[in-house]
This record gives C-alpha cells, sequence and structure tokens, in this order.
C-alpha cells in the first residue's frame, strides 16, 4: 500500500494505483474526458493535469502511477492554469451546436467548461469542420467537428467489443474518428459507444431530437432480453418511453448494455402494440372490455376441462415473462387440473425433467468470470447470444484465461479462444463425449461407461488439459445445447466433464427468467412443451408466445392450435397469424409497464417497477392472470401487489433464488445414434430473438436484422449442386422456405444455417432437424 | 545539419514573421493530432502567425501567442508541443519589432525585393 496525500486529504492505495484512482478513493474529482474506469488509458485529453510536488510540469492523473508520500494538488494555479488551457483547446473548435446539439443538458464538455473552462473565448479564427459519416441506424455521427479526440470510442471498440470499427484517420487538426472505408458500426455492443462519447459527437439515431435530457424522468428497470437481467436506466417523458440507458452495476452488467436492450424501445410506442381484448365471435373479431374478455377465458376454460379433463389444457409461457407471470399461469392452470405448463418453447429434449437436482443456473456469478483459468462454452452463438457474458469472456481470455468453443459454427465471438471446435448439431454430445474421455486419459482414470468407442482428436485433449490445469474453471451450456435434441446427453456429459476435471458446470440461460420460470413453479408436472402440442390438447393459453417465430418446431405447434377449440393469445404485440387460429387475444404489458421480478442466470433475484403507463387497455399479464384466477374461482388469487406474489415464490427479501443447482440425478451416459442428412443449424438473430426486438425499426435496419440467407460451406453447396447467391428452397417436414444461398466456411460439412424467427423461414420445423435443400 | 533543417542560417534579408509562418506550418501539419494542446494549439498558432503575415494581425496577437505556447509548453504528451511553442517564444522575444511592424504596417519589415534577392526561384511567387 502506497500513501498519496491530495489536496490536503491522505490517502492509502494499492500498489500500481494512478493518482485518478487514488483521488476517487479519496472523492476527490479530477476533470477527464479519455479517462474511463473500464477502458485503457489514454491520457490524450490532458485535462486531468494535476500538480505533483517536486513535477517541474504538471502530470495527467489518470496516467501518472502513485509513488509513496506523493503530495497531488488539484487545485493549484498551475493545475487550474492548466485545466482552463486545455479547456479552451478544446472549445476552439467544438461548433456551438449547444441548442442543436442532443448532448445538451447531459454534456461532460458543457459540464467541465462550466467548472474548470475560462470565462470567454479568445479564438478568432475559423473553425475546423468534420464531415458527418453513416455508420449504421443506431449510432448518429452527423456532427463529427464536435468531436474532441477522445479517442474512447476507438478504445471501446478494441477492448470491450473485440472489434476496432471506428479509428483515427489523418492527423493533427484533420484527424477524425471514422469507420474504415464507409462501412458501418455493426457490434451488438456498438450503442455503449454513444454513452461513452463525453459530447454530441456519437449520439443515438432513434433518440435524436425527440428530447432533452432533463425532460426525461429516470426510473430503474431491467432487461428483458436475456439471461444476464442488465440493470436499465428507463427514461420517460410524459409516461412514453424514450430512451433506455445502461444503471451501473459492478456485478451485473457493469456499466454496459447490448443494443438490443437500448434501442428495442421503439417498439413500446410503435402502432404494433395491441391495445384491446378481442374476442372472435361468428368468425369475426370484436373489441371487446376485460370482463368480456376473461369471462369468455374462464368460460372456455372450465368447459374444456367438464368436457375432456384438465389434461386437455395446456399453457406456453415465454421465458421472458417475469416471475409472478409465470407462478400464477402455472398456478392457474394446475387449479384448472392441468399439469401442462411450460416456459420452455424452444427446447425439444425434455430428458432431464424429474431428474434435475435443483434450479438450473450459471454455475458462478458473472463477477466470477473473470478469475477463471479455463472456460469451456457448449453449443453456442455466444456473441449474439449473450452479448454481455461474452464480452466478459472476452475481457477474461485477454488476460489469461483459456477459453474454448464447442459449437455448431465457427463465427468469430471477437474472443482469443484457446481452442474451437465446430461440428454439426447431431455430433454435438460425440465431440463433447471426446473431450470428456480425453480429461479421463490426461488424469489417467478410468474412462466413464459409454465412451470406450469415441474417438478423440488433438483439440479434444487441447480442451481437456485447458480444463484440468488452474483452480476455477467452467463449462457453460449455451442456447444451442439446450435446444438441442441431446440436450439431456450433454448436460449429463458437462457434469462428468465437471467431475473429472474439477470445473463448475453451468447454463448460459436461454432467456431473461428461465431461472425465475424454475424457481415460481412453472415446470409442468404433465404434458412439456413440446409435449403439449404433440399431443394436440382442446385449449391453449400462449403467454408472450409467437408460435412461428418463439416455438422450436412451429410445424407442430400450428398443427396443434389449427385444430384446438380455444386458443386464448396474450401478448404486448399485435400479430397477423394469431387471428386466424386464436380465440381470444388479450392485450397484456411489456416490462415497462408492469411491475415483477426477473432471476437472471445467476440466480439474482431484480424487481422492478412499471415506469410508463399501460398502453390503451394493456394490462399486466400477472394481474390479468389473478384475475382470471378469480374469476374461475380458483383460491389463493388474493393478491394485492406482485410484491406479494413475489414473495409467496420466493420468501421475503430473497437477494438470491434458493436451490441452484446444475445436477442431474438417474442420467446415465448414453450417446446417441449418428444422424444420415443435411442438418439444419437454426441460430435465433439477436434482433429476431423477441417480440420487442422484432418490432424496433432501427434495429432491424442493421447488419444484423439483414433476411437470413441459406448458409452453407462451399463443398456442402457444390455437393448440393448450388451456387452461391441462387435461390434454394428448404424443405422441412410439410414447410418450406425459399432463400437465397450463401457460402459461409464457418458452417460445417453436412449442415445448412437456416435461421428461426424470422417470416422467411416461419414455416419450417425442427430447429436442428434434417433438411432438404435444392435449387428453387 | 544543415540538410535535415535542424540548423539553419539565416540573414538579415529574412522576414522572421515569414520564417515563423513556415516552422509553425510545419509543427501543425507534423503534429499527430493525439493530445489536446498540441493538435489545437499548434493550429491556433499557425493560424496567428499567418494572419499577421498576411496584413491581418491585430495588437493583442502577440500576446495570445505567449498565452497559448504558454498553455501548450509542458503540457503535452511528447516534446513536440515543446518544440512548436519554443520557437514562437523566442522569435517575438527577440524579433519583437518585426512582428509589430508587421501588424501596423499589414506588410514585412524587410521589403520583398530585398527578402528575394538573389535567390533565383520563388521570383513567381513575389
Amino acid at each position: 500500500m502506497l500513501e498519496i496525500e491530495i489536496d490536503g486529504k491522505k490517502a492509502q492505495v494499492p500498489d500500481g494505483s494512478t493518482v485518478m484512482d487514488a483521488a476517487q478513493q479519496v472523492g476527490v474529482y479530477i476533470p477527464h474526458f479519455c479517462y474511463h474506469k473500464k477502458l485503457s488509458i489514454a491520457a490524450n485529453c490532458r485535462m486531468c493535469l494535476v500538480q505533483v510536488e517536486k513535477a517541474p510540469k504538471p502530470l495527467p492523473a489518470c496516467a501518472t502511477p502513485v509513488t509513496n508520500g506523493m503530495k497531488v494538488f488539484t487545485h493549484s494555479e498551475l493545475a487550474v492554469k492548466a485545466q482552463k488551457g486545455v479547456m479552451e483547446f478544446l472549445l476552439i473548435n467544438h461548433p456551438l451546436d449547444c441548442p442543436i446539439c442532443d448532448q445538451g443538458g447531459e454534456c461532460q464538455l458543457q459540464d467541465m467548461s462550466v467548472g474548470y473552462g475560462p470565462m470567454k473565448s479568445r479564438y478568432t479564427e475559423e473553425k475546423h469542420v468534420v464531415f458527418h459519416k453513416n455508420v449504421g441506424p443506431l449510432i448518429s455521427m452527423e456532427e463529427m467537428s464536435r468531436c474532441i479526440h477522445c479517442t474512447r470510442c476507438v478504445r471501446f471498440g478494441q477492448e470491450i467489443a473485440g472489434i476496432m470499427e471506428l479509428g483515427m484517420a489523418n492527423r493533427n487538426m484533420h484527424s477524425e474518428i471514422t469507420t474504415f472505408l464507409g462501412r458501418t458500426v455493426d457490434s451488438e455492443l456498438s450503442g455503449n459507444m454513444i454513452d461513452l462519447c463525453p459530447v454530441g459527437a456519437l449520439t443515438s439515431k432513434p433518440f435524436r431530437y425527440t428530447a432533452r435530457s432533463w425532460e426525461l424522468q429516470r426510473r430503474k428497470s431491467v432487461s428483458p432480453h436475456d439471461s444476464v437481467g442488465a440493470n436499465l436506466v428507463v427514461q420517460v417523458k410524459h409516461d412514453s418511453v424514450m430512451r433506455v440507458l445502461p444503471r451501473e452495476n459492478e456485478e451485473v452488467n457493469e456499466c454496459w448494455i447490448s443494443d438490443k436492450e437500448r434501442f428495442s424501445y421503439q417498439a413500446l410506442n410503435s402502432d404494433q402494440r395491441l391495445t384491446k381484448p378481442m374476442v372472435k365471435q361468428g368468425g369475426e373479431w370484436k373489441e371487446c372490455d376485460w370482463n368480456v374478455a376473461l369471462d369468455y377465458v374462464a368460460h372456455g376454460l372450465k368447459d374444456v376441462a367438464r368436457t375432456h379433463g384438465g389434461d386437455a389444457i395446456a399453457a406456453l409461457a415465454n421465458p421472458a415473462s417475469t416471475l409472478e407471470e409465470l407462478y400464477l399461469l402455472g398456478k392457474v392452470f394446475k387449479g384448472l387440473g392441468s399439469g401442462n405448463v411450460d416456459f420452455r418453447p424452444r427446447q425439444s429434449d425434455f430428458g432431464s425433467d424429474f431428474k434435475r437436482a435443483g434450479t438450473p443456473w450459471l454455475g458462478l456469478k458473472l463477477a466470477e468470470i473473470k478469475n477463471l483459468d479455463a472456460a469451456l462454452v457448449i453449443g453456442s452463438f455466444l456473441r449474439k447470444d449473450h452479448p454481455l457474458i461474452a464480452q466478459r469472456l472476452r475481457q477474461a481470455a485477454k488476460k489469461y484465461t483459456k477459453v474454448s468453443l464447442l459449437s455448431v459454427t465457427s463465427d468469430d465471438q471477437l474472443i482469443p479462444l484457446h481452442a474451437n471446435l465446430t461440428v454439426a448439431p447431431s455430433q454435438l454430445a460425440h465431440s463433447l463425449a471426446a473431450v470428456v474421455k480425453a480429461a479421463a486419459e490426461l488424469k489417467s482414470v478410468a474412462v466413464p461407461a459409454g465412451l470406450e468407442a469415441v474417438a478423440v482428436c488433438e483439440t479434444s485433449r487441447k480442451i481437456a488439459q485447458s480444463l484440468l490445469e488452474g483452480e476455477k474453471r467452467a463449462v457453460f451450456l449455451g442456447n444451442v445445447a439446450t435446444q438441442s435434441a441431446q440436450a439431456t446427453q450433454l448436460h449429463v456429459l458437462a457434469l462428468e466433464l465437471g467431475k473429472l476435471t474439477g470445473a463448475t458446470v453451468g447454463f448460459l440461460g436461454e432467456a431473461a427468467n428461465v431461472v425465475g420460470g424454475h424457481a415460481g413453479w412453472a415446470l409442468p408436472s404433465g404434458a412439456n412443451a413440446r409435449q403439449m402440442f404433440e399431443q394436440p390438447r382442446k385449449a391453449y393459453f400462449l403467454l408472450g408466445i409467437e408460435p412461428e417465430f418463439d416455438y422450436g418446431n412451429p410445424q407442430v405447434a400450428f398443427e396443434a392450435l389449427k385444430q384446438a377449440s380455444l386458443v386464448v393469445f396474450a401478448s404486448a404485440f399485435k400479430n397477423e397469424l394469431a387471428l386466424n387460429y386464436a380465440d381470444v387475444i388479450l392485450p397484456i404489458a411489456p416490462y415497462t409497464e408492469t411491475a415483477g421480478t426477473f432471476v437472471n442466470i445467476e440466480g439474482r433475484v431484480q424487481s422492478f417497477n412499471g415506469v410508463a403507463k399501460a398502453k390503451g387497455d394493456a394490462r399486466p399479464a400477472w394481474k390479468v392472470l389473478r384475475v382470471l384466477g378469480n374469476v374461475l374461482a380458483l383460491d389463493g388469487f388474493a393478491y394485492e401487489s406482485s410484491e406479494a406474489v413475489r414473495d409467496e415464490v420466493l420468501g421475503k427479501g430473497a437477494e438470491f433464488v434458493a436451490n441452484l443447482d446444475n445436477g442431474l440425478n438417474g442420467v446415465s451416459i448414453s450417446l446417441p445414434a449418428a444422424v444420415e442428412g443435411m442438418q439444419r443449424i437454426a441460430d435465433v438473430p439477436i434482433h429476431f430473438a423477441d417480440a420487442m426486438a422484432r418490432r424496433s425499426p432501427a434495429l432491424q435496419q442493421t447488419a444484423d436484422g439483414v433476411v437470413p440467407t441459406a448458409r452453407a460451406n462451399e463443398q456442402t453447396l457444390t455437393q448440393l449442386g448450388l451456387a452461391a447467391g441462387a435461390q434454394v428452397r428448404i424443405k422441412q417436414g410439410n414447410g418450406e422456405a425459399i432463400l437465397v444461398a450463401k457460402a459461409d466456411n464457418n458452417v460445417p460439412l453436412g449442415c445448412v444455417r437456416v435461421a428461426a424467427a424470422h417470416v422467411t423461414t416461419a414455416a419450417l420445423g425442427e430447429m436442428f432437424g434434417l433438411i432438404s435443400v435444392e435449387r428453387a | 545539419m544543415l540538410g535535415s533543417g535542424a540548423v539553419i542560417v539565416m540573414d538579415e534579408t529574412v522576414c522572421m514573421v515569414k520564417a515563423l509562418e513556415r516552422l509553425s506550418f510545419f509543427y501543425h501539419e507534423e503534429s499527430c493530432g493525439q493530445c489536446t494542446p498540441c493538435r489545437e494549439g499548434t493550429a491556433w498558432m499557425y493560424k496567428v502567425v499567418h494572419r499577421i503575415e498576411n496584413g491581418l494581425g491585430k495588437p493583442e496577437d502577440l500576446d495570445l501567442l505567449n498565452s497559448v505556447l504558454g498553455n501548450i509548453a509542458g503540457r503535452t504528451i511528447c516534446a513536440l508541443g515543446d518544440a512548436a511553442a519554443f520557437p514562437v517564444q523566442s522569435f517575438i522575444k527577440h524579433f519583437r519589432s518585426e512582428f509589430e511592424y508587421h501588424i501596423e504596417n499589414k506588410t514585412c519589415l524587410v521589403p520583398k525585393d530585398v527578402q528575394w534577392a538573389g535567390s533565383g526561384f520563388h521570383k513567381a511567387s513575389v
């Protein structure tokens, strides 16, 4: 520990701290632009110059390491002169845009020029102008003259996003921040650059000119988009959501959020919102009141229960529903005598149901990822499925963590990988088994039963070796692993690998509230999400599900929905297809208009309140289910608040969910048989993954929002006799999709990558099933 | 040393303002643009000296230049900032009369024909 004195205040700081770290500890504010606690030190703005005793010239606080007994003065004459001088330099070329600049009111340059700058300008020359750039639908670079060249955006790309999309071109006064030759900024974390930019050079395009920061009310919320549960600040004006920003939580999302979380609010205010309950009578849709709609639903459900039994009713919820919604859904339908309640629409293999030791979770805290010596991620489109977890792994891999990936495509994760194994979906279990066998062989212990015939390749050995070294290692199962037909075997094999190597095993989590679904008893005691459609029922309740996009095998879902006598479609958004198969449409509130709880993949309970007024007649789904429970005359639906529901499920004051355990009881290793035929690899593109993102225009215009193509290895295309760029017909079951073929050598042989969750592929079936491909 | 420009020999026929203009342009152009004082300050100094050379100088400009260079020197990441500041400081210190003449009379102290006498080329730009 070193001793430092800043402005007379003494402090003890750890070795290696800078003066800026010490000042933060002591509570002294040193003005700065280019310094950011999460980025590398650049020291190029020179705003943090302070006087250090015995130093001839002022030193930048962010880059000066503390020496024992150092004395620093941040308000001495020299320091103040330096601050005023640098401030003056920053302002000489800065356009006088404050009245029209979005950043006004939350601009660090404004604030610091008031606090640390000179009174007036002495500059009478011409100001330098920088031309605007178009870098995509999310970040506005219309006024790059405002840029103060702090290079935070450049460093963000290099370090956090993993790809340097912005750089400084030219030199001296003509230096400007630009992308490479007219490219767009495509990273899934790029929106964070808007927060980082201290001036109005990088601003939010969707938010442009819509509101001033002082008109907005800041309210806390939690992200519904992925399993991290990033903390959000939702800014509201006149009861409408205008903007979403990250809320700092070092343990969950640090200070970042992904683009989807940042821009999906556009859907909330769109005309795509459902605002009135509707009932289909005589083949026609009629808008009605809530009591009419719920009476209709209650009567319908009771009729089906009386005539066909409770088992003829099924309910499927979106795993991004709140804990309260999932719990009440389970309570209502189990009260009706139906154990057919589930929240895992994409899953196809439910072999671990009733055999789990506890609630599946990440296996460790998000903040512990950086301490891992090695990690293996199995079956995941890591960057796109979990941008914030990928970011944590990226930082860890840059230090010393050996991150390996065993998945179905070799997409660039922008992480320096230790090993990368890409196999067809049907080979996932075999490849993981090879790593398990390699681990056993390296440890010189008996190979687990069932793996004797598995062939071990060099890469599997490399992965196994990395998991055997060091103290903290982890094995993560991603979305592909959870959605695959081999999900249970992958889980068992991962547990075996964990046992052999001492690594923790965990799940990355498919959606915002999968842990909440498990903890909230929304698990089926009867038919699971697959069985409830494969064996058709008479009545279905869909909570936040658009089957053509959200269900693992849309064909199976639609066969069942079409023949059902009662389908209740509860969603926040309009859906054309639902008008055909549904009988009642209930408008429910998205996360901004309801109080609720998301349990993130660490098991962390994060509750939030509604931040905006409900649109039209939309109601929070938990309230709808409570009323439905009461209308159905079921016991125990007298809740006063959503907190009462949460406390009933989790107990009062629970910070983390209890009984987090990834173990399995009574499942043995049994490798699946080989599969013949062309396999489909269905990724869920990041901006098609949920209803809100699908209806946000800005996200749909990004590079990740393009219409899916049929991607296959060049060899596969030649084998199929297809040319890249030609239209191809993908046939699966009784549906087909017509897409443009594209050569992509990241796809393994014998597979074609056809995305799910898009209108062009909604008629297809199983996500990782067999397909036939021919010229269209 | 003479070839790299590190040592330049000038006689009384050289207009010091013009010489400073060329020097400050050099530093302005060579600045990498990383740190604020050098990137903005060298441009500012060049523009002011350029104005003085072209007859648009104001009496406050000399104090302005001294103030600006004082904000650059010792505040930059590398020594280019210092190197850009010191010629301005010493030229104004040692040849102040030439600068004041420029500002008052809007032309060089050294007559143009004397400046370019015997220098063969550059005659076209006179």
